[in-house]
């Protein structure tokens, strides 16, 4: 765990230190990602020094919750923010600026959440979780969506089941002790839950209501997309080039100490989780299907027209 | 009523600079809104009713950790500082316990007691206790010793000891604590609320930040504002009440 | 066994209660690491320097807005106590805005100070001042007005007036102010940096619960533990000392 951080601070300096020894035309851009397996090209990029050959000098901190990012990119204190797609069109909705410019990459296949219950429980549809509880990571999130989604799709009423707000570390503790009845948890939890052999895993509520869709973007202000055009090209070159290099060596051992490296998860666990290629780009029918999501569940209630919030440059 | 003119001007000259500050641009309108909407948005609040259901469940569980922690702070504190042996014995226990932040304790309370009533119940008990336990033992062994030799003379029990020479003697002490740990029971309660969004003011503040609703975010504030000051200003009422006798 | 012994024996039955509950199985979770599994993750993060770095970056944080908020706070305090339009303009205003909680600020306030240093100081500094400026503002007031009186009639100055008679009056108070709120200023450091990230031992604690190393997470808290005691017997000790300062220099005066 030690050598891990010494060896990756080291890979990350190494190019850093190349980078400033040849100079002052790095213009400096600050981001804010989180330190989980979907911000991998991100990291491969920091890396590899792609943002240094880009001409950009990239300053990072890694935040605790997936919206912070927002509010952060609003006050300055960020240029380019990683966020999950809900909440960037939450804040849109309520008249704050801002462009998709990249899309955030499920490392994994869909199949990044799962719906678990207690062992020996005879919950199997939406129609046997009525009038039970289901734990999700945030009210009125995505893996909200998720749950309603399924339990509509597998014949049960969404409204008559409860959902429970718990945070990813206490679900399986929620559920083993009856708080919950069912947990949708998101990676590393996901795996980690599915090897309890006291949970059971029966149904995947991503991949029903949502399959393959972009649920994560890197946003930038509308001014900043306007008046920086050019870093944000620099950027998502990087960063592309960080998704390619994931892709390569995705079964590859040094894969494995990379996660574990920012993630400080154990090296371990990290062998364990599903993985998939990635990719960066973001479309407007990628929001759209998710501001699609969003109303039928209430979220949204004002329309947005995808178009005008891409700002991927060409 | 005429003194508190100058305090309203005052009040109104900072919110009318940020209103101006709002409206034109000068700070971002999105993120610190104009005092006039937030005001609109606080009496929609508060005549729709919307406030009632999610401060009733603050309030219940504030109060429930409250009392708890005050009981048992007074009881621990009058026994430790009455008795030597018994302080010894939970001095070193209450230290180590004390200077926890009790939000760090949020994972092990939320495994073993769940993310309900009883475990906000019990994080607001823990955070009351300490500042009554600590204030009320001090107030315990200021107490005129020969107030109480004089009773026992007049042979008085324990039991009445207590009851009519420590209690009130230790009042203003022990009475400090329980304003401070108001405070912070209000403090903790909305802050659990926040982490488990489940019912209350906390997770109406967190619903409203998690789609951005700046305004009712504010809104909602003035509410808990609202709620703080009130509740500070019944305690001062009955502490009033409750220490009529002593001359201040 | 002198009750002080008893004392030290039960914190160490606790302890082996905790252990106990682990290695027995009666309670099994990821999130409840035996308690030697925790000192081992508390020695080696504290020898491999990560911790201490971690608990150094959020005391520094703590202590910039513990200083702002305090000299503000009294400053404050005393403007209030000394001149009676400023205690009415004022008071009112601090009155309603002292119950709000600042963790409930949090969230709004990242809009306006984003999520760096500046965010937190500026909450610490928030929360320290409000219990400063009363406290103080309690202890200005216990100055009987006579001896202010006089000092006017001698011609004093107001600022030798109030570094020899109002300040050492108001010490106790202020200094009880100042000790409670550095333990609010702690508390809401660690709050603020759960909340809204980056470095420090709050965000720390959130990030070893979301990497799965319970054990991490444990240890901080002791270590936080131990820093929040230490920082409080040091607080003492530097109070005792001025107190004793403040009563030769009123004798003096």
């Amino acid at each position: 765990m030690t050598g891990n951080r010494r060896a990756f601070l080291a890979a990350l300096t190494l190019p850093m230190i190349a980078a400033r020894a040849s100079a002052a035309e790095l213009t400096r851009l600050r981001v804010g990602a989180i330190a989980i397996t979907d911000c991998a090209p991100f990291f491969a990029a920091l890396q590899q020094g792609s943002f240094a050959s880009n001409g950009l000098d990239v300053v990072t901190e890694s935040e605790t919750g997936g919206a912070l990012g927002i509010p952060a990119v609003v006050a300055g204190a960020y240029d380019i923010v990683y966020t999950n797609l809900p909440s960037a069109l939450l804040a849109i909705q309520q008249g704050i600026d801002l462009r998709f410019i990249a899309g955030g990459s499920p490392l994994n296949p869909p199949d990044t959440t799962g719906l678990l219950i207690r062992h020996g429980d005879a919950m199997r549809t939406g129609k046997d979780f009525e009038g039970k509880v289901i734990g999700i990571n945030d009210t009125r999130g995505l893996q909200w969506m998720y749950a309603r989604g399924w339990i509509k799709a597998t014949g049960g009423d969404q409204d008559k089941v409860t959902y429970r707000a718990v945070s990813f570390p206490q679900m399986s503790d929620a559920v083993k002790n009856k708080y919950v009845d069912g947990i949708i948890p998101s990676e590393p939890f996901l795996s980690l839950n599915r090897s309890d052999p006291t949970l059971d895993l029966i149904a995947s509520p991503g991949r029903t209501v949502f399959p393959k869709g972009r649920v994560a973007a890197w946003v930038v202000s509308g001014d900043f997309a306007t008046r920086h055009a050019d870093l944000v090209r620099k950027f998502v070159v990087a960063m592309d080039k960080g998704s390619q290099w994931v892709n390569a060596n995705l079964n590859t051992p040094a894969f494995a100490q990379f996660i574990a490296g920012y993630t400080k998860l154990d090296v371990a666990r990290v062998a364990t989780l599903a993985k998939g290629p990635t990719s960066v780009g973001i479309s407007a029918s990628d929001v759209r299907r998710m501001a699609d999501l969003m109303r039928a569940n209430g979220l949204l209630t004002t329309a947005i027209d995808p178009v005008t919030k891409i700002a991927v440059p060409r | 009523m005429i003194t508190l003119i100058p305090g309203a001007l005052f009040l109104f000259a900072v919110l009318g600079v940020v209103e101006v500050a709002s409206r034109t641009g000068i700070v971002n309108g999105a993120v610190i809104p104009p005092p006039s909407m937030v005001a609109m948005i606080f009496l929609q609040i508060v005549t729709s009713g919307a406030f009632v259901a999610p401060l009733l469940q603050t309030l219940e569980l504030l109060f429930a950790g409250y009392l708890t922690g005050c009981g048992l702070a007074l009881l621990c504190g009058i026994l430790m500082g009455s008795f030597r042996p018994v302080y010894n014995l939970f001095e070193p226990l209450t230290e180590l316990l004390r200077p926890i932040p009790k939000p760090a304790l949020l994972p092990a309370l939320i495994l073993f007691l769940g993310l309900g009533s009883t475990m906000k119940v019990t994080v607001v008990a823990l955070a009351a206790f300490f500042p009554v336990l600590i204030n009320t033992i001090q107030g315990t062994r200021s107490v005129d010793v020969t107030m109480i030799d004089t009773a026992r003379t007049f042979g008085y029990g324990k039991a009445q000891i207590l009851w009519r020479i420590v209690l009130p003697a230790a009042a203003p002490y022990y009475l400090a604590g329980m304003r401070v740990s108001l405070a912070i029971g209000l403090v903790v309660i909305v802050m659990a609320e926040m982490l488990t969004s489940n019912g209350g003011v906390g997770a109406t503040l967190i619903d409203m930040q998690h789609e951005f609703k700046v305004r009712q975010t504010y809104g909602w504030l003035a509410v808990l504002a609202l709620t703080g000051f009130s509740l500070n200003a019944l305690f001062t009422w009955i502490e009033r009440r409750l220490t009529f006798w002593s001359a201040s | 066994m002198t009750s002080r012994a008893a004392g030290i024996v039960l914190v160490l039955a606790l302890l082996a209660l905790w252990e106990g509950s682990v290695r027995f199985g009666l309670v099994h979770s990821a999130n409840w690491p035996a308690f030697s599994t925790v000192l081992g993750a508390l020695y080696q993060n504290v020898m491999d320097g990560a911790l201490l770095t971690v608990i150094g970056s959020s005391m520094w944080r703590m202590l910039c807005g513990y200083a702002l908020g305090s000299i503000v706070g009294v400053s404050v305090g005393l403007a209030i106590a000394l001149y009676r339009p400023v205690r009415l303009a004022l008071e009112p205003t601090i009155e309603l805005l002292r119950p709000v909680p600042i963790t409930a600020l949090v969230p709004a306030l990242i809009f306006v100070f984003g999520l760096d240093d500046r965010l937190k100081i500026v909450c610490v500094a928030v929360a320290t001042f409000f219990p400063v400026v009363v406290n103080t503002v309690s202890g200005a007031a216990t100055v009987d007005p006579i001896y202010l009186q006089v000092t006017r009639t001698f011609g004093i100055p107001r600022s030798m007036a109030i570094r020899r008679v109002v300040l050492p009056a108001a010490l106790p108070f202020i200094l009880a102010g100042l000790r409670t709120s550095l333990a609010i200023a702690l508390v809401v450091t660690v709050i603020a940096e759960m909340l809204a990230g980056q470095q420090g031992i709050g965000y720390y604690l959130v990030s070893m619960q979301y990497a799965l190393r319970a054990p991490e997470m444990y240890a901080a808290i002791i270590l936080l533990t131990m820093v929040a005691y230490t920082l409080n017997r040091l607080f003492l000790m530097w109070e005792s000392r001025l107190i004793r300062w403040a009563r030769t220099r009123e004798l003096e005066a």
